[in-house]
């Protein structure tokens, strides 16, 4: 999903989170690097700072080498311990999105 | 579910001959695509466009319309925002708004982020669920006969008023309002209260 879906799932994720289900997320970024939009601005803070007030441990990736063995450790650590793990993929890694 | 025919009304004619005739209207606008579109078709400080927030413009039009019965309030969304928010069908229907018109823009797309199929791809009806909520008029748009027949109960019918207007695919030029909510905010309060009410 992208960051400002996230903000939408917070309340939904209390329920995943007394349950101890295993959440593996995967958030592009919108709002910080080269955002156009200012829109988008004020989710993009509020996301890392609300997904963990929710219980969610939260990755940040800002190079895309770096991905694949992050999206991997947080997979193992979300099924191994039954917790909500979101990877936070930089909005520099997919690029902003073009207003033209 | 409702069969399925392949749109083709271009949405930007669309949206010109609907605001047309707008008089006053106030227009709330969903983001994406139909904010390019109303912006294409002749900027207004009685637009207010949203830049975010999905799924919220029905609810904003709402609010505007009880707030200001004597307005028609026009809502121009797309099928994506309106399913974030399905419950506004509902709400809306409860409190009737005599001046409320909800225009969906339904290209069956979420345009704005690479074209992936929505819900009503597959034949979810939005105008059956507007009428199942009790939307005093509610109907779907394939034609451009259709859409003329259309247009007069949109800026007229006793609302609430639900039209789905099912449009092709092809993208149009991004044109692009001014995106700072304040501005958008204070030139559309001044555009319908005065300098004075808008700015104490």
């Amino acid at each position: 999903m992208q960051s400002s879906g996230a903000g939408n799932c917070i309340n939904m994720l209390g329920m995943v989170n007394e349950c101890r289900v295993p959440l593996l997320a995967l958030v592009t970024m919108r709002g910080h690097w080269g955002e156009f939009n200012p829109w988008q601005v004020p989710m993009s803070q509020a996301t890392v700072p609300s997904l963990e007030a929710i219980g969610v441990v939260v990755h940040k990736v800002d190079r895309a080498a770096e991905v694949g063995d992050i999206v991997a450790a947080a997979a193992r650590l979300a099924f191994n311990t039954c917790r909500m793990v979101a990877v936070l993929i930089s909005q520099r890694i997919v690029g902003a999105k073009e207003f033209k | 579910m409702a069969a399925r025919k392949k749109p083709t009304l271009d949405r930007r004619r669309v949206v010109a001959e609907i605001l047309k005739q707008r008089g006053d209207a106030l227009v709330v606008v969903g983001l994406g695509a139909p904010t390019w579109d109303t912006a294409a078709a002749g900027d207004s400080p009685l637009n207010f466009y949203t830049w975010g927030g999905m799924g919220g413009a029905a609810m904003i039009g709402l609010g505007l319309a009880l707030a200001q019965p004597k307005r028609r309030v026009l809502i121009i969304t797309g099928d994506g925002e309106l399913l974030m928010g399905l419950g506004s069908l509902a709400t809306i229907a409860v409190q009737r708004p005599r001046n409320l018109a909800l225009i969906v823009m339904d290209n069956e797309r979420y345009g704005e982020t690479g074209m992936q199929d929505t819900h009503t791809r597959f034949g979810v009806d939005l105008a059956g669920m507007a009428k199942a909520a009790s939307f005093r008029a509610s109907g779907t748009v394939y034609s451009a006969a259709q859409l003329k027949n259309w247009i007069p109960r949109l800026h007229r019918q006793a609302g609430p008023v639900f039209c789905d207007i099912k449009v092709a695919i092809q993208p149009a030029p991004m044109v692009l309002p001014a995106r700072d909510g304040p501005t958008l905010r204070n030139r559309f309060r001044e555009a319908l209260l005065g300098a004075g009410e808008a700015y104490r």
